[in-house]
C-alpha cells in the first residue's frame, strides 16, 4: 500500500500536516492508498509508453546539439479545490487586465510614470521596451493576448504569483497532453468525481485569434490565422506544431511569409500567395522583422512591422508586450492593479527586493545567502542564484553582477514552496511543485482550468524547469462534493 | 491550402522513402539470385550501381567493386545520400517539420523505420542478416503507406506524397529495366527471344514483378512480353505506365498543374511510342530508357517550378 509522506513545516497539495487528505483530494488519496507501489509503477510505465507513442517531446540543448526527449510526467495528479481555483482565476484576470493597461499606457501617454507610480528610468532601461511600438493601439487595448503566469504556494498555503510570462510562454500543449495521459492512468477516478475538463483551450485560442483580425475583413473573407514558429530546432517546436494542428491552421516559418509593397502579409502556397490576417507568433520580438529588429534574423519576416503598423495583420502577442515581462516590472504589478483598476490585488506577489533602490540593494547584498537572486530578463530558470544553495564564490559573483547593474536584478526570500506526492524510484515522495496557468485576453479574458504543474524531481530542489530536469503533473480542479 | 515549403518536404520525403524501399527490393532480389548461380559464375554486383544511379559516388569512395563494398554503399553508407539508411534519415528530416500535417501514427511509423535503419543497417550488409533487414525496411515502409492510406485525408498534402512516390518509382523501374534487361540482351542478342526462365525471371523478380507477371491476363511470352509488362502494364503498380498514370492523376488534383500535366502527357506518349519488339535490341532499349528518364526528369522539374519556387517570390 502506498504511503504519503510530507515534509515538516511545508505545505503539501494532497494531504495536511496530520497526513489527512485535503477534502478535494480525498478520492485520489483514497485510491492511491488502495494501490500498492508496484501497481502505481506499472501505471507510470504505461504512461511513459503512451508518451513515447504519442511523440510528446521537448528539445534540450546541450553543446549546441538539440535532442528530442520524451516529456517527463509523473502520473500522480495535483489537486486544487474548484472553490479555491475560482478565486485564483479572478486574481489572474485582474492581473492581466492591469498588465495590459500598463503596456498600453507605456506605449501611449505613460500616465503611470507621470503620476509617479513607476520610475521613468526603469522604463528607459528596459531591454524589452520597443520604441517602434509607441503609439500603436492593438484591438481591445490588449497587447499580451497569451500569458503564462507562474504560481507557487508557500508554507502557509498562500498562493503567490512568481512571474508573468508575456512574451512567448510555452507549456500549454503539455497541460493538455498530461490530461490525456492521466485519464488513462486513473480512468476510474474520472467517473467518481467532478474533475473539470481542460480541452477547450485550442478552441478558445482559435476564437481569440479570429477576434483579433481587422474589422475591415468582416464579410469579406474568413480571417486566415497562422502559427509562426522559429522552426524545428526550437525547444517548443512540438507545442507549435500541436497548437497549429489542434486549431487547424498552418504552421509557418518566416520564409513561408512575405510582405508586399502594400504592406500586406502573404503566405507562399502551392496555389500562389494567400493573404494572412492573424499571426500567433512564437518568435521573440528581436527576430520578428529584420528590417526593424535584428538584421541577421532568418526567423522573421522582412516588413512584418510595417504590415502591423498599417493594421493589415494582427500579431499575438503584440510586439513590445514583453515590456511587462521583466522581473523588475513584476515588483510593481500590485501597484498597477491599484493604480489602473482601483482594486486590491487578489493574488499577492512574492515579496521582492528591487536592487534599483539603494536601501533594497544594500539589504540584498547583505542577505544574499538567504535570498533568490534573479536577473530581470532571463527565463527558464537560467541565471538565477539560490543563496542558500550557492557556494561562497557563486554568491560573490552574483553580488558583483548585481552591483554592476542593479536595475536589472531583483531578489526574493527563498520560499518553502509546496510539495505534492511524486513517484520517484519506487516510492511516493514529496517534491516541490509550481503551477503555470494560461490566460487568454481579448474582448474578454479566459483562464485555463488549472494549469501545467511542474515538479522538481530531485529531492529538495526548487527548480521545476523541464530544461533543467523538472517534470510535470496533471492538475485536477475538483468540485468538492 | 498547402504551404510550398511543406509541399516540397512532403514530396521529397515520399521520394526518399520510395527510393529506400526500391533499393532494398533490388538488393534483396539480387542477393537471392546470386545464391542460385552455379559456383563457376562470378556474381556481378556492380550493375546495381547503375540501377540506383550513383556509380560516380561509389567510385570516389571505394577501390574495389565487390559484394561487400557495393551492398555496404547501397544499404548502410552514411556518406551516400542514396543509401537505404540515408534515404530514410532524409525522409524523416523532411517530415519532422510536417508533423502538424501527418497523422500521429504515420510520424511514429517514420520514426520506427528511422530507428530500425540506424540500428540494423550496418549489420544488414552481411549476407546472413541482409534479407531480414531489407524485409524489415520494406515492411515498415509498407506499414507507413497503410497508415497514410487509411487515416490521412485526401488533401493536397496527401497528393504531394503520391506525386513523390510515383515519380521516384517510375524513375527507378525505368533504370532497373534498362540495366538488367540491357545486360541480358547485350550478352546474348541472338538468343534474346529464346525465353531464358531463370534470367528473365530474375529481371522480373528484381522489380518485384514476377508473381504478378505470371498471373497476368495477357498471353504474350518471352522477353518482349517482359519488357512490355514492366513498361506498359497499366494494372501493375510497379510498372512505368502505372507510375506515370499515378503522377498524372495526382497532378490533376493540384492547382496550377497545367505545365506538370503537359509533361505527363509527353512522358506517357513516349512510353507508348515504340513497338516492344524493337526494344529487344539493347541499344534501342537503352535509348528508350534514356528518353523516359528525361521525360520523368522534366515532370520533376515542372513540379519544382510550379509548387516549390517559394524563394523566387515575390517578383
Amino acid at each position: 500500500m502506498a504511503q504519503l509522506r510530507t515534509l515538516p513545516r511545508q505545505w503539501d497539495e494532497l494531504v495536511d500536516a496530520h497526513g489527512r487528505p485535503r477534502p478535494a483530494a480525498a478520492a485520489l488519496v483514497e485510491r492511491l492508498q488502495s494501490l500498492d507501489i508496484a501497481e502505481l509503477q506499472e501505471r507510470q510505465s504505461l504512461a511513459e509508453v503512451d508518451i513515447l507513442a504519442l511523440g510528446i517531446t521537448f528539445t534540450v540543448y546541450h553543446d549546441g546539439q538539440g535532442t528530442d526527449r520524451a516529456w517527463p510526467m509523473d502520473i500522480i495528479p495535483r489537486v486544487i479545490a474548484a472553490s479555491e481555483w475560482a478565486m485564483i482565476e479572478r486574481g489572474l484576470k485582474q492581473r492581466l487586465s492591469a498588465l495590459n493597461r500598463f503596456i498600453d499606457d507605456v506605449y501611449h501617454e505613460r500616465r503611470v510614470v507621470a503620476d509617479g507610480v513607476f520610475p521613468a528610468e526603469l522604463l528607459e532601461g528596459s531591454v524589452n521596451l520597443r520604441t517602434e511600438c509607441v503609439g500603436m493601439s492593438p484591438k481591445f487595448g490588449v497587447w499580451a493576448h497569451i500569458c503564462g503566469s507562474d504560481l507557487v504556494r508557500d508554507a502557509n498555503g498562500v498562493v503567490h504569483v512568481l512571474e508573468d510570462n508575456l512574451r512567448v510562454p510555452s507549456g500549454v500543449s503539455y497541460l493538455l497532453q498530461n490530461r490525456a495521459i492521466s485519464k488513462r492512468a486513473f480512468a476510474d477516478l474520472f467517473d467518481r468525481q467532478s474533475i473539470l475538463p481542460v480541452d477547450d483551450y485550442p478552441d478558445r485560442l482559435r476564437r481569440l485569434l479570429l477576434s483579433l483580425a481587422s474589422d475591415e475583413l468582416h464579410g469579406l473573407r474568413h480571417p486566415q490565422i497562422v502559427v509562426l514558429t522559429p522552426g524545428v530546432f526550437n525547444s517548443a517546436y512540438f507545442e507549435h506544431a500541436f497548437l497549429a494542428q489542434q486549431m487547424g491552421v498552418p504552421l509557418v516559418e518566416g520564409a513561408d511569409l512575405f510582405v508586399d509593397p502594400g504592406n500586406r502579409v502573404w503566405m507562399r502556397t502551392i496555389d500562389g500567395p494567400k493573404p494572412v490576417d492573424v499571426i500567433y507568433r512564437r518568435v521573440d520580438d528581436m527576430f520578428l522583422d529584420p528590417e526593424v529588429f535584428r538584421p541577421d534574423s532568418q526567423l522573421g519576416v522582412p516588413g512584418l512591422m510595417r504590415a502591423w503598423h498599417a493594421g493589415n495583420v494582427a500579431i499575438a502577442n503584440a510586439p513590445g508586450a514583453g515590456v511587462a515581462d521583466d522581473k523588475v516590472v513584476y515588483a510593481w504589478v500590485p501597484d498597477f492593479i491599484r493604480y489602473y483598476l482601483g482594486e486590491e490585488p487578489l493574488l499577492p506577489n512574492v515579496p521582492t527586493y528591487r536592487c534599483h533602490f539603494a536601501d533594497e540593494l544594500a539589504y540584498v547584498c547583505e542577505h544574499a545567502h538567504e535570498l533568490v537572486l534573479k536577473p530581470a530578463n532571463e527565463s527558464g530558470g537560467y541565471g538565477l542564484t539560490i543563496g542558500s544553495a550557492a557556494t561562497a564564490e557563486q554568491l560573490e559573483a552574483a553580488v558583483a553582477a548585481i552591483r554592476a547593474d542593479p536595475r536589472n536584478w531583483v531578489a526574493q526570500p527563498i520560499l518553502q514552496i509546496s510539495t505534492a506526492p511524486t513517484l520517484c524510484a519506487g516510492e511516493l515522495v514529496p517534491r516541490h511543485v509550481d503551477l503555470r496557468p494560461f490566460v487568454l485576453s481579448g474582448h474578454d479574458t479566459y483562464v485555463t482550468t488549472g494549469g501545467l504543474t511542474r515538479v522538481a524531481l530531485v529531492e529538495g530542489s526548487l527548480v521545476v524547469n523541464s530544461s533543467q530536469g523538472g517534470g510535470s503533473k496533471d492538475t485536477w480542479i475538483v468540485e468538492e462534493p | 491550402m498547402l504551404l510550398s515549403r511543406v509541399a516540397e518536404r512532403l514530396y521529397w520525403a515520399a521520394r526518399y522513402l520510395e527510393r529506400a524501399e526500391g533499393t532494398a527490393r533490388i538488393v534483396r532480389e539480387h542477393s537471392n539470385v546470386i545464391v542460385d548461380l552455379p559456383l563457376s559464375v562470378t556474381p556481378a554486383w556492380d550493375h546495381l550501381l547503375g540501377i540506383t544511379g550513383n556509380r560516380e559516388g561509389f567510385d570516389k569512395r571505394y577501390d574495389i567493386g565487390d559484394e561487400t563494398s557495393i551492398v555496404s554503399f547501397l544499404v548502410a553508407d552514411s556518406l551516400n545520400p542514396g543509401s537505404v539508411r540515408m534515404s530514410i534519415a532524409q525522409a524523416r528530416e523532411n517530415l519532422r517539420t510536417c508533423r502538424d500535417i501527418l497523422p500521429v501514427q504515420a510520424w511514429n511509423a517514420v520514426n520506427d523505420l528511422y530507428l530500425t535503419a540506424g540500428r540494423d543497417a550496418v549489420d544488414g550488409v552481411q549476407r546472413r542478416y541482409r534479407s531480414r533487414f531489407l524485409e524489415k525496411v520494406i515492411a515498415e515502409h509498407q506499414r507507413l503507406l497503410g497508415i497514410l492510406t487509411s487515416t490521412m485525408s485526401r488533401d493536397e498534402a496527401y497528393t504531394m506524397l503520391r506525386l513523390g512516390r510515383h515519380i521516384e518509382r517510375g524513375d527507378m523501374v525505368t533504370r532497373a529495366l534498362d540495366v538488367r534487361a540491357g545486360l541480358l540482351l547485350g550478352e546474348r542478342p541472338e538468343q534474346a527471344e529464346l525465353y531464358d526462365d531463370l534470367q528473365w525471371s530474375s529481371v522480373l523478380r528484381s522489380l518485384s514483378a514476377l508473381q504478378m507477371y505470371n498471373r497476368r491476363s495477357a498471353t504474350g511470352d518471352g522477353a518482349t512480353e517482359v519488357i512490355r509488362f514492366i513498361l506498359g502494364e497499366t494494372s501493375f503498380p510497379r510498372s512505368v505506365a502505372y507510375c506515370l498514370a499515378g503522377v498524372q492523376s495526382a497532378a490533376r488534383e493540384l492547382p496550377l498543374s497545367e505545365s506538370v500535366l503537359a509533361a505527363c502527357r509527353a512522358a506517357i506518349a513516349e512510353l507508348s511510342s515504340s513497338d516492344p519488339t524493337a526494344l529487344l535490341d539493347a541499344d534501342e532499349l537503352h535509348r528508350k530508357a534514356d528518353r523516359l528518364q528525361i521525360a520523368i526528369g522534366t515532370i520533376n522539374n515542372r513540379i519544382v517550378g510550379a509548387y516549390f519556387g517559394h524563394t523566387a517570390w515575390p517578383n
